[in-house]
């Protein structure tokens, strides 16, 4: 209380310090908080950060085209399950608070718990992205820019009408694109 | 996740922009005023 009482006093009294440096503080103060606010948003964007809770999923995208491919192009989890937006991003980082809390309960430590809970977590990202309209893919897949002569006869088909229409979004058809499917029994669209 | 569960995480992660802004800003006050008490601001009591 004193503390508070003390920075109260000094913030609402007039400083020696000349108005520039106070400026100049301010400035450079707040570039260096904005830097490392970010920092560490993009620490927790890391693969090595999402791989210390779920690790059995983020070594299933090795065996995946997004991991590897002839084009070195790649994408890692926060490409896919983080919106780039900074208010989305925040909102699904203040989201997340909820899975420290399926941290502490160990949810998901083990891999019996995990595949258990496959399915459940399947479907939450798949909701999140089909509701995004699958931003996430947008984000490096442009429709704008596809270049049907290089796709197989089946993508042209579905990407030149659900997709170009609106009617479908990627996600719709692209589950299981980077991870292990659960079982898609029920699933819409997987019979 | 149910709609009523998105827009209370919706509501949370607006909140916290501003909560985030203002927190920087003691940070950087507090820190701005450390290193003023060492030079020109040094208090008398």
């Amino acid at each position: 209380m004193k503390l508070l009482r003390i920075f109260w006093r000094r913030l609402s009294t007039p400083s020696k310090a000349a108005a520039g440096a106070l400026l100049a503080m301010g400035f450079v103060g707040g570039i260096l908080f904005w830097g490392a606010f970010n920092t560490g948003m993009e620490a927790t964007n890391s693969e090595a950060f999402c791989s210390s809770c779920h690790a059995p999923i983020v070594l299933e995208i090795r065996e995946t085209i997004h991991y590897a491919n002839r084009s070195g192009v790649r994408a890692i989890c926060s490409d896919c399950h983080v919106p780039h937006e900074w208010t989305d991003k925040i909102v699904r980082k203040v989201q997340a608070s909820k899975e420290l809390v399926a941290w502490a309960m160990g949810t998901i430590d083990t891999v019996e718990k995990f595949e258990a809970r496959r399915g459940h977590l399947a479907e939450r990202e798949w909701k999140r992205m089909k509701l995004n309209n699958s931003q996430e893919c947008r984000n490096c897949h442009d429709f704008d820019y596809m270049d049907f002569s290089v796709q197989g006869q089946r993508s042209v088909a579905q990407h030149s009408t659900a997709l170009a229409s609106g009617e479908k979004t990627c996600i719709d058809c692209h589950k299981g694109i980077a991870h292990r499917l659960p079982d898609m029994k029920g699933v819409e669209g997987w019979q | 996740m149910s709609t009523l569960e998105s827009i209370l995480w919706h509501i949370l992660g607006y909140a916290t922009m501003p909560f985030i802004f203002i927190v920087g800003f003691i940070g950087v006050a507090a820190a701005s005023l450390w290193l003023l008490s060492m030079t020109k601001d040094k208090s008398d009591g």
